[in-house]
């Protein structure tokens, strides 16, 4: 390696090379990867059809790991429009979880308001007065526009009563008091007991415990009842004591998804 | 007791009154149709030119002066013919209710999406929104009724085309913009 700018080429173009000796990819098959990308977000967004988080994680990761192989501008522009598409994807997925709790009204008020903020109207001063002309005003008092809301408010109110009830069951918002969660600790030691002191796979606890076990097994780690430790990529040992210890311990959160139970 | 208000003498610059009086006129014609501002051919006439150049020249005069307003004045063509109107450079409300900006917005969303035809039948904006719950039956005839009373549509055969001011108030990118608003949100 050399110093000052020559140095700084050089080190780019070795990089380059190791790069491409590791993990070879032909730049045709890179355009093919990220076309067929943005073509699968492009229909969804066209067809209104959500893409799962998790799958568009994935093509996330795939971008993510091409784009340190792009070399022309072509691909980086398809880059941009991919990223993009990730971003109105989101959005159309916002809109559908948001859908479920507005009732028709509050829709067509949002509606009406990107409709208002995009107009540029014309003005008039003189001529045709559209509202205050005598028989066209008695027409608009005698049909004048109610909003359907007024009719059927309540309807509106239950079924969004109904909406958020359902939401507050799958999320299970039951409290606990202590006597609980002491019983509820002892299951969590009582599951976990075969297990400590041997490496488990992260997978292996998800399967073992349910959301409130993990929740109350999290609990008992940050209070230093238990001692987690990271071991691998995917596996991890629990103890009693705090064994495993040292100073180059690096502390890191793990999200499990627990056992529907 | 009364008091007047003694102000300095202004010189008033006819010309340019009558064209602004004339270009933010509205009127109906034979068929029922609002229309905004003047016809091309009849402010010829009445200036005195004989081509666009020298019309668009004057017109330039008069443009300066609304600019610090917040107006500009635009050309467009409705059934064949040019018109010449008034209309404000930023977005501010105008003299619609939401429910028929909204139903404004849903018939943008069908014409544009629509490769086949410049309209969207009344069948259409019934299914989407009277049998989507939106709006009753009711309130959706008074309000296709309001808006082509406006000058925002025009009814034909069972078929709703876009109105001169729909054309006007929303070009084609603000168009696209509204149709895909309210794609996400009208499902």
């Amino acid at each position: 390696m050399g110093n000052g700018d020559n140095g700084t080429l050089i080190e780019k173009e070795e990089f380059k090379i190791i790069e491409s000796l590791v993990t070879p990819v032909p730049p045709r098959e890179i355009t093919r990867q990220l076309w067929g990308i943005a073509k699968k977000y492009e229909t969804a967004i066209k067809e209104n059809l959500i893409i799962s988080i998790e799958e568009a994680e994935q093509d996330r990761n795939i971008v993510n790991m091409l784009f340190r192989k792009y070399t022309d501008l072509k691909t980086r522009i398809l880059d941009a429009r991919i990223l993009q598409n990730f971003v109105s994807m989101q959005r159309l997925r916002d809109v559908h979880v948001i859908m479920k709790y507005l009732d028709k009204s509050e829709i067509i008020k949002y509606i009406a308001y990107q409709v208002k903020r995009r107009g540029t109207p014309i003005v008039t001063f003189t001529g045709y007065s559209l509202r205050s002309t005598p028989r066209l005003e008695r027409k608009l008092t005698s049909s004048k526009v109610e909003p359907k809301y007024d009719q059927n408010i309540s309807i509106f109110k239950e079924e969004a009563e109904r909406t958020l009830l359902m939401f507050n069951e799958e999320i299970d918002m039951s409290s606990v008091d202590k006597l609980d969660i002491d019983s509820l600790k002892k299951e969590t030691l009582m599951k976990l007991k075969p297990y400590f002191d041997k490496p488990i796979k992260i997978k292996t606890l998800s399967h073992l415990l349910s959301h409130i076990q993990l929740n109350i097994l999290s609990q008992m780690i940050r209070d230093n009842e238990l001692f987690a430790y990271k071991r691998g990529k995917d596996s991890i040992i629990i103890s009693k004591t705090p064994k495993y210890l040292s100073e180059d311990n690096k502390y890191e959160t793990i999200v499990i998804e627990g056992a529907e139970k | 007791m009364s008091s007047t208000f003694e102000s300095k003498p202004v010189k008033l610059d006819e010309e340019l009154a009558e064209l602004i009086a004339v270009l933010s006129s509205r009127w109906r014609a034979l068929d029922g149709s609002v229309h905004f501002g003047v016809e091309e051919d009849r402010l010829k006439k009445a200036l005195d030119v004989k081509s666009r150049a020298s019309l668009e020249r004057k017109l330039e005069e008069v443009q300066k002066k609304l600019l610090p307003m917040g107006l500009e004045i635009v050309r467009y063509s409705y059934e064949g013919k040019f018109y010449y109107c008034i209309r404000t450079i930023y977005g501010v409300p105008s003299e619609l209710t939401d429910e028929e900006y909204a139903v404004l917005g849903v018939i943008i969303y069908h014409i544009e999406t629509n490769k086949e035809h410049d309209y969207v039948t009344k069948k259409q904006l019934e299914i989407t929104l009277v049998n989507g719950n939106y709006l009753n039956m009711y309130q959706f005839e008074q309000i296709l009724r309001n808006l082509e009373m406006f000058g925002y549509i025009k009814r034909r055969r069972g078929n709703v085309y876009y109105g001169s001011r729909t054309l006007v108030e929303f070009d084609e990118e603000r168009r696209r913009a509204i149709a895909d608003e309210v794609k996400a949100w009208l499902v």
